[in-house]
């Protein structure tokens, strides 16, 4: 049976080869390898030849920085800053490299493993303690010693927060804190002011509560406050309490006096004591006692969710930090405004956090990076940046750049300003944060699906956090 | 003219041949010297093999010494012999991660493989408008994972996505998808399938038009219906697809990572931590990648175990030619 | 030799009668096939719908509808700031480099590679295949890190070379590919030939390669498909813009401030268009490929 179709397929292969003719068509055997090897041949050299351009080095007396940073749109500010630098120091040429977030921390581990890391790049308080326990990171002080920069311009406490062991590792080139974003519209359809005073604790919730409840709005117009309201069926909700601890239950917790870590760099949790446990109790009741707040199932491993909603009309008001202005103002055509945390049992309370850039230790270039980063860290460097609306500048004296391009957009953002200006807390930074955090995450994630007591949350996670906290510190 | 006898059913050159052409040698030499022929195969393989060595090989092995390291990633290795497999071996996670990444296979093969097969058998035939199916059905593996992968997630979205929304039209409510530790795995899965079938379905295309149309034609004419032509010719002559294609897939798919990494990261809970998602979160957010080295260690030894059953199961029945 | 199709044809001639009498059984046949044919493409194709639906929207559309809610206005600037504002011409131009380059390489040297492993006998082939298989089942997530740190060595970082070299030279899979294929092609057609004469290089071009186009065709346009989706190696690799991939292109819309949906969404279909082109052309090669070598 097989012969049949093999024949046929035999019979046009032997016309191949027979019609080929004797010598002539046939290619010589030594030639036929030797084409082969030639061809692979100028591949390889093809590929060898046409380059990209390797990182650092140096050429005629210039020499090449790389600047490493994750967000294109802030790059667009960066760039005008650093072509403004290349301008003053002829001598040196920065090319700035942009990662995309998912993926920036491992890429940067990676050079850091191959030593090949850019010489200046942005640096987060999360990984910090990592970067700085394996001496990734430039020792700034002596040079800001050296250069007598004034440290003072700076907010105090974003300095604390790059200081390790008495040293500082970023100037400070921005900060952030935590606000409400509310949909005016919603508010004056409910008769609600623009917030000023509102409070919140976790008995009653206090005025804070009110407005949520006033702004759940169910399919047949009843808000949560009136009788026959149907929380199965809600339309619009009146706040959104994710499982989210910068940007949510860090601030409440800090509001009702508890705390997150017994010290910068320490060893242990503290999210089981009363306070914290009564601020996440009442965050977790906004959703299952209260009903002002969609599942958790919407928001769970998902950040986006809750700017999502306010986004798209079905939620008003929503706990974000000031970075996220520019993407919900560009993403929506509802008008939306800030206003301060509600004043909990310890008053306002927000986190406070910045970014700084960082000198990769072992850069072959160590002057020119630092004369990159005295550049980044200066006020004209900030100017550019917070004009163009991104984030507020990190030193004290700029802030009103930021509050002047949001009230072009006919955004008062001052807000934010009022709470860096009042009591904050600190971004907990630990070694081992990230397994840390993603224990807490996991285990937290429950606790606002109603799945585990609030009791139970905090308990395990403080346990899991102290013991990745431990790993970590005995290094690796 | 030239005329030439064969003989076929002879054993590969051990036969006389005559070729009755005029000017040409009777006899040509048959045989190569073996060492020759082997030096051929070498060089047809050196460049291949200079590839897999340097860019392969080496880094392996570097992973295989590193898992016996205790490494930041981001510091200086320090040596710690076996212990990273102990800490792996008694870790319930690891267990967890193993059991799910196995679970995960289980879902995800058998119904991608039946799918991918059932498409190229119908689109095998002459029904009109084949070639737009056929390319309808690749288009879903053409997409980079991470957009889709977002694009899955608000079609999963609990209380406003297009599945609970058309399930709420026939009064389903449906599960929080992503969010629920019983259907997070199965959606996920689920994804990979819509992925991959397409992609499988070429493979079982090019092995079925391998098929001479002959057998069928003999085979019903001997009066065998669809089906036992199914099982008699189909299945047995497609058994090296069906091997290359179960072997590569379930390699692929014990190392599932985007869609995990887009959709749940690991979540809820663990309930979606497989291997692969440990393995980079151990490496590049914990800073264990001395352990996530062990870990890929481990993951290699299970699929080594696993590719050498199949090749064992199907070395006496993959049919290579129906004689 | 010619028996079987003598005989073959002969019995044809007596079934043909039988064979024309039933075509209405064949129509319930066909709904069944096009229903299962619909619904594939159906869920094949409802998340590009929705993709292409919110790359057709503004942003402050996206989110105030449901991702099935038809954009108003349609508005093309996605595309059009995608193109101009972000570059997007010249990832292309990158991605498809890079993807022939991976391709023609992984034509030339799986081929080579694979007819060693099934045609010819040598010492130790059965355990170099089994080496190449293996490789295959370490995830590539660890092993990319002393893979970078080689070619940090070589300085090769952010270059051509350092890009393309690890995969150029063939891969596993595609080894893996056509050796099965190769194996289903009978020993006597080679013997026959070697016996005519023909050397191992002449049994290649003559012999192996015309029979292989359709699988040739599958191995290019996976390969091709897997270059220009690949994300990982490229994100590591390339540093700057001159050498930034697609996939790099589409994921820096995402962001820790926020994510640009829309110009995602267009972005991921920018770069899906060429790629639907090839595979159409490609897919009709591996069908023609069949009928030129005589199957009916």
């Amino acid at each position: 049976m097989k012969d049949t179709t093999w024949y046929r397929r035999l019979a046009f292969v032997e016309r191949g080869l027979v019609q080929g003719g004797a010598q002539n068509r046939y290619l010589s055997r030594p030639l036929a390898w030797l084409s082969v090897g030639v061809v692979a041949l100028m591949l390889l050299v093809a590929l060898a030849a046409c380059g990209g351009s390797s990182s650092s080095g140096s050429s005629n007396g210039v020499v090449n920085l790389t600047y490493a940073l994750w967000d294109q749109n802030e790059q667009v500010g960066y760039q005008k800053s650093i072509n403004e630098f290349m301008k003053l120091h002829p001598n040196i040429h920065v090319t700035i490299e942009q990662t995309p977030w998912a993926s920036y921390w491992q890429k940067l581990s990676t050079e850091f493993a191959a030593g090949n890391a850019p010489d200046v790049f942005w640096d987060h308080l999360a990984y910090f303690p990592s970067f700085v326990q394996e001496g990734q990171l430039m020792n700034l002080s002596p040079l800001i010693k050296q250069n007598n920069i004034d440290m003072s311009q700076y907010y105090p406490s974003l300095v604390k927060e790059w200081t390790y062991n008495g040293n500082v590792y970023g100037l400070p080139k921005d900060w952030d804190t935590i606000a409400i974003l509310y949909n005016k519209q919603m508010l004056q359809k409910a008769g609600l002011p623009v917030p000023t005073n509102w409070t919140w604790n976790p008995t009653d919730g206090g005025t804070f509560l009110q407005y949520a409840e006033k702004l759940t709005i169910d399919r047949n117009g009843k808000n949560a406050t009136q009788p026959g309201f149907d929380p199965n069926h809600i339309v619009q909700y009146g706040f959104v309490s994710e499982n989210n601890a910068q940007e949510g239950f860090w601030n409440f917790i800090a509001m009702n006096g508890g705390q997150l870590i017994d010290k910068q760099f320490g060893q242990n949790f503290e999210l089981n004591q009363p306070a914290d446990q009564q601020a996440l109790q009442f965050l977790v009741n906004l959703i299952t006692k209260y009903h002002v707040s969609p599942s958790a199932t919407e928001t769970n491993n998902n950040g986006g969710v809750a700017e999502q909603l306010l986004e798209g009309g079905k939620a008003a008001m929503v706990a974000a930090g000031d970075w996220e202005l520019t993407s919900v103002l560009q993403s929506t055509k509802l008008p939306i405004g800030v206003a301060e945390l509600p004043t909990g049992p310890n008053g306002v309370v927000s986190v406070f956090n910045g970014l700084t850039d960082a000198i990769y230790a072992r850069t072959p270039h160590p002057q020119q990076a630092w004369e990159l980063e005295q550049w980044l860290g200066s006020t004209q460097s900030e100017q550019i940046l917070g004009q163009g609306g991104y984030v507020w500048p990190g030193i004290q004296s700029d802030d009103q750049l930021f509050v002047q391009a949001w009230q072009k957009k006919g955004l008062d953002v001052t807000p934010y300003l009022k709470e860096a200006q009042g009591t904050t807390i600190l971004f907990p930074i630990t070694f081992g944060y990230n397994e840390a955090s993603t224990d807490v995450n996991n285990i937290f994630n429950q606790m606002w699906l109603g799945q585990i007591s609030v009791a139970q949350a905090t308990s395990q996670a403080d346990q899991q956090a102290d013991q990745a906290i431990q790993s970590a510190s005995a290094g690796g | 003219m030239q005329e030439i006898k064969r003989d076929i059913t002879g054993t590969g050159g051990a036969g006389a041949v005559v070729i009755t052409q005029p000017g040409r040698l009777r006899e040509k030499r048959r045989f190569k010297p073996q060492t020759i022929l082997s030096l051929q195969a070498y060089a047809f393989l050196l460049p291949s093999f200079i590839g897999l060595l340097v860019f392969s090989l080496i880094p392996i092995v570097a992973v295989a010494v590193l898992s016996l390291f205790n490494w930041s990633l981001i510091g200086t290795p320090t040596f710690i012999g076996l212990k990273n497999y102990g800490v792996m071996l008694s870790s319930s996670a690891f267990w967890h991660s193993m059991l799910l990444t196995l679970y995960y296979v289980l879902l995800n093969i058998p119904m991608q493989t039946v799918f991918a097969l059932l498409l190229a058998l119908l689109l095998n035939q002459k029904i009109p408008g084949r070639g737009i199916f056929r390319t309808i059905f690749v288009v879903p593996w053409m997409a980079t994972a991470a957009a889709m992968g977002i694009v899955w997630q608000w079609i999963f979205d609990p209380q406003y996505g297009t599945l609970n929304t058309f399930l709420s039209v026939f009064h389903i409510v449906g599960p929080a998808w992503l969010s629920s530790t019983a259907w997070a795995l199965p959606s996920i899965a689920a994804v990979n399938i819509w992925q991959y079938t397409g992609y499988n379905m070429l493979f079982f295309l090019a092995g079925l038009q391998g098929i001479p149309l002959d057998f069928y034609e003999a085979a019903s004419l001997d009066g065998a219906n669809a089906a036992r032509q199914f099982f008699t010719i189909t299945l047995p002559l497609l058994t090296p697809t069906m091997f290359f294609v179960l072997v590569t897939d379930i390699i692929g798919s014990a190392q599932v990572f985007d869609t995990v990494y887009v959709m749940t990261q690991g979540g809820p809970g663990n309930a979606t931590t497989v291997l692969n998602f440990s393995i980079f979160q151990q490496a590049f957010v914990f800073f264990h990648a001395g352990y996530a080295s062990a870990l890929s260690m481990a993951l290699f030894v299970i699929l080594l175990i696993i590719t050498m059953i199949q090749v064992f199961f199907f070395s006496n029945r993959t049919v290579y030619d129906l004689s | 030799m010619t028996s079987v199709s003598t005989e073959l044809a002969s019995r044809k001639a007596v079934a043909t009668t039988k064979q024309a009498a039933s075509p209405l059984r064949r129509v319930p046949f066909y709904v069944i096939v096009y229903i299962i044919l619909i619904l594939g493409v159906v869920i094949s194709l409802f998340p590009y719908y929705i993709a292409f639906l919110t790359a057709l929207k503004q942003p402050s559309q996206i989110f105030s509808g449901s991702a099935w809610t038809l954009p108003n206005p349609v508005t093309f600037q996605n595309f059009i700031d995608v193109v101009e504002k972000y570059n997007f011409l010249a990832f292309i131009g990158h991605t498809l480099i890079y993807a022939v380059i991976l391709t023609i390489g992984q034509l030339i040297f799986s081929t080579m590679a694979a007819y060693a492993f099934a045609r010819m006998e040598f010492p130790f082939r059965d355990q170099i295949f089994w080496l190449y298989l293996s490789t295959l089942m370490v995830p590539a997530v660890v092993t990319l890190i002393p893979l970078f740190l080689i070619l940090k060595t070589f300085d090769l970082v952010n270059t051509w070379p350092g890009l393309v070299l690890p995969y150029v030279l063939g891969t596993p899979f595609g080894i893996f590919l056509m050796r099965q294929f190769f194996l289903t092609i009978p020993k006597d057609l080679e013997s026959a030939a070697r016996i005519d004469g023909a050397g191992t290089m002449q049994i290649m071009f003559r012999v192996i390669l015309p029979l292989s186009r359709p699988i040739m065709a599958t191995l290019a346009i996976i390969t091709f498909v897997q270059a220009w989706n690949s994300f990982l190696w490229p994100l590591i690799v390339t540093d700057t813009d001159d050498m930034r991939v697609l996939t790099v292109g589409i994921a820096a819309f995402q962001s820790n401030y926020g994510t640009q949906w829309n110009l995602m969404m267009a972005a991921t279909f920018i770069a899906l268009g060429p790629l639907l082109i090839l595979f159409f052309l490609f897919q009709q090669q591996i069908v023609r490929s069949i009928h030129l070598s005589g199957f009916k």
